[in-house]
């Protein structure tokens, strides 16, 4: 009995010497369970921004703004702006256009087409949207036909793309492809420069003439033609297997993926900068990846979190990437289209690097 | 003596009056005081139900449902049993009340304008009102013609649409394939599901 408590004692004092992995192993559950839930709290926020053109300045359109006032975010705007913040800003979801004269013809008894300019990448938006206009038109009385006649009728029209819906696999394939080869890359750069360390191999390459950003780059490159080739693989599986779209872009997509590897494995390397020791490359490898792909929307959609998240969202590469697929994947954009994004990923990428490589301690005193 | 005296007394009082009572001004004057009284009810507090209710009784003294029925119907209803066409004129009274209503509630505070002078059409005279908002005017004209000594709508055209025609094309689609009783169906349940759901 005293044998078992004394291993006990000895094992508790071994935990408690890596105070970094103590520190990790208590605090991960605390910051991904915070993270979670704020990540999922917007969703039932009612905080979805609806756009509303109202070219017909009547009644009804007065009230079919206030109706829907009470699901969403309505803001009357112009044609052009409504598109811009659905298709460029990508803030709406989707925006209504009430067309002219739509009070005059509900009057005469005669059907108006609403026009709902969508972004189909925002499927779950979309719908929510699309239910909202069916509660309002219920919700606004005065504009039911009290006989048969459909007075409203919707019309849908893709401002990102030539498809109006996104079959969910569209959506969650690249998100795990995404967390599965951070995953592969982050684990990999980390485990691969602790075993260096464990082998003495640094020890040696210091002795060599190799640089030691030679030496860091070639580990590095590795990591990435990889991850590169595993992402590859994961969105062919997914074209093939759940019918997932890959653009009308091939040189685009391939050019997001390089570059969301790139960024993923900068972002490794800042992160295995600080883990010092192996146990503590588990905690907070999983802490990190867990919290960038729960922000960075590889598990649900950004926009079912609330806007300062999203806001928050912005620091993590993974919410550029999924940004980046969306535009290649769902929105059909081409090469000019996603440049701005793919240098947002390789700037990250770069940072991260130049960060990494300035923390990274190539002596084995850290360990 | 007697004879000649009471035709003075008729040619100088009575004809006048009924002749007056015939005057467009006069359909002009019940339309004005019936959109008086419902933009009072619109602009009153209460609820929409409450509205609806008070409203329903300004609309009944105007609007002559069974002309507009009798138009909405056509030659279907002409061919179809007393007792039945008895059924559709009421179940078409709620039904064009309602229509009617509904267009006049979607504004909230309205403000009516009139035509100076209604053209008349035969026995008939069509007043002419406009709605008034900031951005936009609604047209709506009355179809008046006298009934029992009194000036009634017998059809309201909206926007140049007549509502009595609109129903009547709507039916007559019906009726391509189905029978009056289906028709008669449907409006028992719409009537009855807005007495459900008043609002």
């Amino acid at each position: 009995m005293r044998s078992l408590f004394t291993i006990t004692w000895k094992d508790l004092r071994l935990i408690a010497r890596d105070r970094a992995a103590l520190l990790f192993l208590v605090l991960v559950p605390f910051v991904v369970v915070t993270v979670l839930a704020e990540s999922l709290a917007g969703s039932d926020t009612g905080s979805l921004l609806l756009p509303v053109v109202n070219e017909d300045e009547g009644p009804v359109a007065e009230i079919l703004i206030e109706a829907l006032s009470e699901y969403a975010d309505v803001v009357e705007v112009d044609r052009a702006e409504a598109e811009d913040l659905v298709a460029q800003d990508k803030i709406a979801p989707a925006a209504l256009v009430v067309p002219e004269n739509t009070t005059k013809r509900y009057l005469a008894s005669r059907p108006s087409t609403l026009l709902l300019l969508t972004d189909p990448a925002k499927g779950a938006a979309v719908r929510a949207v699309q239910a909202y206009l069916l509660l309002a038109d219920r919700k606004a009385a005065e504009i039911a036909d009290p006989l048969f006649e459909q007075l409203l009728v919707l019309e849908e029209r893709n401002l990102t793309g030539s498809r109006t819906s996104i079959p969910p696999a569209e959506q969650n394939v690249p998100g795990f492809s995404v967390m599965f080869v951070m995953m592969g890359v982050l684990f990999g750069v980390a485990f691969g420069l602790q075993d260096e360390r464990d082998w003495g191999a640094i020890t040696r390459l210091r002795i060599a003439p190799i640089p030691r950003m030679a030496f860091l780059g070639g580990k590095l490159l590795a990591r990435f033609l990889v991850g590169l080739v595993q992402l590859v693989m994961l969105f062919l599986y997914g074209h093939l297997a759940f019918d997932l779209s890959l653009g009308s872009a091939p040189v685009a997509l391939g050019l997001v993926m390089a570059a969301v590897v790139f960024s993923m494995t900068g972002f490794s390397l800042l992160v295995s900068a600080f883990a010092r020791t192996r146990e503590q490359v588990i905690p907070l490898g999983l802490t990190v990846i867990m919290i960038v792909c729960a922000l960075g929307g590889c598990w649900w959609p950004l926009y079912h979190m609330p806007p300062w998240l999203q806001q928050v969202a912005q620091l993590t590469f993974a919410a550029w990437a999924m940004e980046a697929f969306h535009d290649v994947i769902l929105r059909e954009r081409g090469l000019l289209d996603i440049l701005p994004g793919v240098g947002v990923l390789f700037a990250y990428g770069a940072v991260c690097l130049a960060g990494g490589a300035r923390f990274y301690r190539f002596d084995a005193e850290g360990t | 003596m007697r004879v000649r005296c009471a035709t003075l007394v008729f040619g100088l009082v009575l004809a006048p009056a009924l002749l007056d009572a015939a005057t467009p001004e006069e359909a002009v004057a019940v339309v004005k005081k019936t959109l008086a009284a419902a933009g009072e009810v619109v602009n009153a507090s209460g609820t929409r139900d409450e509205k609806l209710a008070s409203l329903r009784a300004v609309a009944g003294d105007l609007l002559d449902t069974r002309a507009m029925g009798r138009r909405a119907g056509g030659d279907a209803l002409a061919a179809q049993p007393p007792e039945q066409q008895e059924e559709y004129f009421e179940l078409f009274d709620r039904v064009i009340v309602r229509a009617y209503l509904q267009k006049l509630l979607l504004f909230r505070k309205p403000r009516f304008g009139y035509y100076p002078k209604p053209q008349r059409e035969g026995d008939v005279v069509i007043v002419g009102t406009k709605i008034i908002t900031s951005k936009n005017d609604y047209f709506v004209d009355y179809e008046m013609r006298q009934r029992d000594g009194r000036w009634v709508a017998i059809d309201v055209i909206v926007e140049g649409i007549s509502l009595s025609d609109n129903y009547h094309a709507q039916f007559s689609s019906l009726l391509r394939g189905r029978s009056f009783d289906e028709l008669l169906d449907l409006m028992r349940r719409k009537t009855r599901r807005l007495q459900d759901d008043p609002a």
